[in-house]
């Protein structure tokens, strides 16, 4: 008991290093599989491109050049150019950014507000739990695109709005990830036993209870990323989401639906920019539920 | 069985509430007074407070939302601000479009993906598995608007295999209806077919280690009767739960199909009912597409007690 009591109340260094290295080991396994060396980097890339587009850049994303009007792709333009000339390649390098970003803010969003919700929910059960769950079927109960759209509707288009959407429908996936996660774990004897030793239930959850959780919501995070930027596509394709002159490869694709003949291209490269970033994601949580925990062993 | 009905009907009835408690926040969150934009924000002052009045919007939010649900449990969604049609007769008028749209996708996903999951759990690791595999990865991961484009692409404009887009009723031209049909049901089966294939495969595989698959062998059975009455059979259970909870992602995915083909549908409707700010339709939309997910996830749940004698209907 004496020993318990020390490492709950002096954690420090030594359980930190421990976290580190478990993490440093998934990594190296995640790296191991076939897929999970894809995804890492595939993901290595877009967030490359994502991070120093501007720079890397050959030309402007926004400016016209009407001379070169729906080129196909050439030497001076890897990708061709679009129905105002602009070059395809520096619109799909900046799309990186903007999909990477309203990705991984409302996959953030949905974790900030989800995950509190779901633990304490889990954690002390009772009529905060009841009403909770049920809102949270209220919100599953609608198609997902469905509930983004009539949000983004509501709110109008533009990335903030496309990331409250967005967040909005992720939330009871991660809510009732960490509700069932804190569920199991508030009857295991670490916890039960925490709380004999008196420690308050705030050092309880945030020390025992999410850590524990963490290597899960670290996986639904990297799949919902990927839907994420899937919906975001979707809702930009549809009007709904990010405009031009913001190059977002959901509604340059829809540029590119006036132009299949003529400009193939348009619609392909920003297409295949999402397949492979969604690629990257998927496989890099498939892969790290393989890694982080060996008791969830993957079917089929 | 009909206890396990009821009680499943009375269940969904906090979800319900939820649900159009969502539905009423998001469209008040909609910015700018709904009687002014009716009138174009240029009516006389003493006929705009008139007609707030008349639609009850100087009330209470709350008792607002429960005039509204009164009017909706007597299947009244209003009418549209433009055309004064009730917005149920226009979403009647599109239904028929995204059903076809919805069963011919239904269709496809039986007829492809249950024989190449089974295929795939049979041959497994053989090239057929592995081709298997990795259109079920794409099928999972490409936008469903992506591969309308692509399909478009290459059927209609390279190869003049299918017309590119366009609507026909099915009773006016069945074959040309068919042919501008194909497409998009591919389209929106994809994903879908995916999920299932992987499923059938993962579930036929997990099956056939089973004692009473060896008991059916060791009979002497032929193979193919092993799997068709021993292992499908059981394998297919867990399969119909999978297909309700992705009745939502069809739904959502008809928007964004009927919007790359064209077609007149309700998903189509949605989008067009929000450029042109016609909230009353979007949000009888929204409600109706939310239900019916609801509904096939009861439904879903009722066959699975059907299905399965295990579970007791309790």
């Amino acid at each position: 008991m004496a020993k318990f009591v020390d490492s709950a109340h002096a954690p420090g260094a030594a359980e930190s290093s421990r976290w580190r290295a478990r993490y440093l080991l998934a990594l190296r396994r995640l790296a191991s599989t076939p897929r999970g060396a894809f995804g890492l980097v595939a993901l290595a890339v877009v967030l490359f491109a994502a991070v120093f587009g501007q720079a890397l850049a050959p030309q402007s994303a926004t400016i016209q050049n009407f001379n070169e009007i729906l080129a196909p792709p050439s030497s001076a333009h890897v990708f061709g150019t679009d129905d105002l000339g602009r070059d395809l390649f520096t619109r799909t390098i900046y799309g990186a950014r903007v999909s990477l970003l309203v990705g991984l803010c409302s996959v953030g969003l949905a974790v900030v507000a989800g995950v509190p919700i779901g633990i304490a929910a889990g954690y002390y059960r009772g009529t905060f739990d009841e009403v909770s769950m049920r809102v949270l079927d209220g919100l599953l109960a609608f198609p997902a695109l469905i509930l983004a759209i009539a949000i983004a509707a509501a709110l109008g288009a533009g990335p903030r709005n496309v990331v409250i959407a967005i967040g909005i429908v992720t939330v009871p996936t991660f809510a009732r990830l960490a509700r069932g996660q804190a569920l199991s774990l508030r009857e295991q004897d670490m916890i039960v036993a925490a709380r004999a030793v008196g420690l308050r239930d705030g050092r309880i959850l945030s020390r025992y209870v999410l850590p524990n959780v963490a290597s899960v919501l670290i996986i639904q995070g990297a799949l919902s990323t990927g839907q994420a930027i899937l919906t975001e596509a979707g809702l930009s394709f549809l009007g709904l989401g990010i405009r031009p002159p913001i190059p977002s490869w959901g509604s340059m694709i829809e540029v590119g639906r006036g132009y299949l003949e003529q400009a193939p291209w348009m619609s392909v490269v920003p297409g295949v920019a999402i397949l492979l970033t969604v690629f990257a994601f998927n496989f890099t949580g498939d892969a790290l539920l393989d890694a982080l925990d060996p008791r969830l062993q993957k079917r089929g | 069985m009909t206890r396990f009905v009821l009680g499943r009907l009375v269940s969904l009835l906090p979800v319900l509430l939820v649900l159009s408690a969502v539905t009423f926040a998001i469209m008040r969150m909609i910015p700018g007074d709904p009687v002014e934009i009716m009138f174009g924000g240029e009516g006389d002052p003493a006929v705009v407070a008139a007609a707030r009045v008349r639609l009850g919007l100087d009330r209470p939010l709350a008792l607002q939302y429960l005039f509204w649900l009164a009017r909706l449990g007597q299947g009244d969604l209003g009418r549209s601000i433009r055309t004064n049609q009730l917005v149920t007769q226009v979403i009647a008028e599109r239904l028929p479009v995204t059903c076809e749209l919805a069963a011919l996708s239904v269709a496809l996903v039986v007829v492809i993906a249950l024989p190449l999951g089974i295929v795939a759990a049979i041959r497994r690791d053989s090239p057929v598995d592995v081709a298997a595999s990795s259109l079920s990865l794409i099928g999972v991961t490409i936008p469903s608007f992506f591969l309308g484009i692509l399909l478009i692409q290459v059927f209609a404009l390279r190869l003049h295999w299918l017309p590119p887009l366009g609507y026909v009723p099915f009773l006016r031209a069945p074959l040309e209806n068919l042919r501008l049909m194909i497409l998009p049901a591919v389209t929106l089966a994809a994903g879908l077919a995916a999920v299932i294939s992987r499923m059938v495969r993962g579930g036929l595989l997990e099956v056939l280690t089973q004692n009473y698959i060896v008991v059916a062998r060791s009979k002497g059975l032929r193979e193919s009767r092993v799997i068709r009455h021993h292992a499908l059979r059981n394998a297919l259970i867990p399969i119909a739960t999978v297909l309700g909870l992705q009745i939502g992602a069809l739904l959502g995915n008809t928007v964004l199909t009927e919007t790359v083909f064209g077609l007149p549908g309700v998903g189509r409707l949605l989008v067009d009912s929000i450029f042109a700010r016609e909230f009353a339709i979007v949000q009888g939309l929204v409600l109706l597409l939310a239900m019916v997910r609801v509904l096939s996830s009861l439904l879903v749940d009722i066959m699975y007690a059907v299905l399965d004698p295990r579970i007791s209907f309790g």
